[in-house]
């Protein structure tokens, strides 16, 4: 049977694909967090390290003659952190899994990316490439180093050619489950909004998305690929769906009332109520005003990709 | 308080949207939208509705507007190119709903706009909801590759700012949409708007307080961005369908000479034609 290692496990989206995959295959899910609630009964083990330090060498050299294929999940999005601090872990990390991948020649290594990394700016195209400039750090600079990892693990197509190297850049993810920067939005009461843009946001299934990754690790499966849905809409309609009430302001405002305000309210909410830290970045807030449209049919026609979920049962999921 | 007024004039609006708009829109781009009415270009159903009620009934109405050569159109993917003026797009706007409601069968034209606009709040918002397109190129490619028509204004965003003594003058022609048509092996339909320049008078393109407000220019008009009840004519050409290769730049200069000739031709005879501006 096929052993996997997922870094990052305990994220919503390692969760679900550790469900999936030890179905058929061996899992080894990694975290440096606690593994909480249940786990999947069979061909699963959880193994709580840091991946930036020597345990996780340890294990990898354990294992290393069963290991046949790496999904690397541990890019934190954790945003409270500041830029500094996110860019020296997640590059790091993805420092460190590379190095054993190489070191060892998984055949398999498999990173989800997100489609943040082209940037939302103002005069983007529609249907970008996956040739395209990764932009994604130059308005939202906490997004930095995610496109730097990005970048990083393209290193493995001409460094180590034999490893079958895949990196999803998949749309916004909604889900019940998943914690993606528009997911987040939408699952608050009420946000603010940037008055007088509302661009068309495309979006997928989080179980979509898990199998796109179950695609990616076929063998023979190979490259750089945008992943895409079955839709777009745009954000009034999204919110409506979601029953987030939106309160529009002129962009600075909106800007300052995300970056003061908002956590202010939320400070005082967690002394008071117990409520959780406020998880959205002020830069992020460029995503809900400038377009940014993906093109992926390039997955598609190789892979035969096809969501399963439609854009109404999608939408649904946030509810 | 603000989305209350908007949410009650949109309103109102649909409820007077005349049966022949609804149907037309409905046959035209139904197809590409989702169940919620958006396609994926950003269009929205319920917009171009409303939008083509107000300018349909503007164009009987308002400005009486009068249409030869729609016959010229062609199945498929075609390119719209004419002159610019009435200094606030309105030229774009009437001519989009020429082609939607006078047209058989009823044809969706995506304007290729500036992309100063996705700057511009609130513009940013409407300017995709009504089927318009940040110009370029490939925009412009992808759409006409999708058999769909656009609407190309060559002498850019400043040419809709021209000036009362310099009206039915044609500026300089960019080369992009004729690259664009010969790769995409497209018809060039031409055009001659008249009417527009005398719908927003502008004695002068203020540069100086249009830099600071942001925008290529700001018209000084006696009766603002409200347009004068002047009668307007569009003349459509024959489609001039090129077959050359669109990295030779002397050809395609040559080429898109051609097609201004054609469109100054248009211009000249709807003049000619004109027995009074209102």
């Amino acid at each position: 049977m096929e052993t996997i290692v997922i870094t990052g496990v305990c994220s919503a989206m390692g969760r679900l694909l550790a469900e999936k995959l030890a179905q058929t295959r061996n899992v080894i899910g990694i975290d440096k967090k606690t593994w909480k609630g249940a786990a999947p009964k069979t061909n699963f083990t959880f193994h709580k390290t840091d991946i930036r330090k020597r345990g996780f060498t340890n294990l990898f050299y354990k294992h290393r003659k069963s290991i046949n294929s790496v999904i690397h999940l541990a890019v934190s999005k954790n945003y409270t952190l500041t830029p500094e601090k996110l860019h020296e872990q997640n590059i790091i990390a993805a420092r460190s899994v590379l190095n054993r991948v190489m070191e060892y020649q998984v055949k398999k290594f498999v990173l989800l990316s997100e489609h943040s990394v082209y940037g939302a700016l103002p005069g983007n195209i529609m249907r970008l490439k996956e040739n395209s400039p990764l932009n994604g750090g130059r308005i939202f600079k906490e997004n930095t180093s995610i496109v730097e990892v990005d970048l990083m693990c393209t290193e493995l197509f001409w460094a180590a050619p034999e490893i079958e190297t895949v990196i999803l850049r998949p749309v916004n993810i909604l889900g019940p489950k998943t914690r993606g920067l528009l997911n987040t939005y939408l699952k608050l009461k009420a946000a603010p909004s940037v008055m007088g843009f509302n661009p068309m946001m495309q979006v997928i299934h989080e179980d979509d998305v898990v199998s796109a990754v179950e695609i990616a690790l076929q063998p023979g499966v190979k490259g750089i690929y945008n992943v895409t849905g079955p839709g777009s809409l745009p954000l009034p309609v999204l919110a409506d769906e979601a029953g987030l009430k939106r309160i529009p302001l002129p962009a600075p405002l909106a800007k300052n009332t995300i970056r003061f305000v908002a956590p202010a309210i939320y400070k005082l909410g967690r002394r008071l109520f117990g409520m959780e830290s406020f998880p959205f970045p002020v830069s992020g807030l460029s995503y809900f005003q400038y377009m940014l449209n993906i093109d992926g049919t390039s997955f598609r026609t190789a892979t035969g990709f096809e969501p399963e979920k439609s854009l109404a049962e999608t939408v649904e999921s946030i509810k | 308080m603000i989305g209350r007024v908007i949410d009650a004039v949109k309103k109102k609006i649909d409820g007077r949207i005349p049966a022949e708009v609804d149907a037309k829109v409905e046959q035209t781009i139904r197809e590409t939208c989702n169940e919620w009415g958006y396609s994926e270009w950003g269009y929205s159903l319920d917009w171009i509705k409303r939008q083509i009620a107000i300018s349909w009934f503007l164009n009987r109405r308002y400005f009486r507007t009068t249409v030869s050569g729609l016959s010229n159109i062609p199945e498929g993917r075609f390119m719209l190119v004419g002159n610019h003026s009435g200094q606030f797009a309105y030229d774009g706007m009437l001519i989009g709903t020429v082609m939607l409601m006078n047209a058989d069968p009823p044809r969706f034209v995506h304007a290729m706009v500036g992309d100063f606009f996705s700057y511009a709040p609130f513009y940013a918002d409407l300017m995709p909801r009504l089927g318009q397109v940040t110009g370029a190129y490939e925009n412009c490619v992808k759409l006409l590759n999708e058999d769909r028509g656009v609407m190309v204004f060559p002498e850019g965003e400043n040419a809709g700012g021209k000036v009362f003594f310099d009206r039915y003058k044609l500026y300089k022609f960019g080369l992009g949409f004729m690259k664009i048509a010969l790769e995409t092996r497209t018809p060039i339909v031409p055009f001659g708007f008249i009417g527009g320049e005398e719908m927003v008078v502008s004695f002068s393109r203020m540069e100086p307080l249009a830099k600071i407000a942001g925008m290529p220019y700001l018209p000084l008009s006696p009766t603002g961005i409200i347009p004068m009840p002047v009668k307007c004519s569009v003349y459509f050409g024959n489609p001039m369908l090129f077959k050359d290769d669109p990295f030779d730049d002397d050809v395609v200069e040559n080429n898109v000479e051609r097609v201004k000739s054609e469109i100054r031709n248009l211009i000249d005879k709807g003049l000619k034609s004109r027995k009074s501006i209102f």
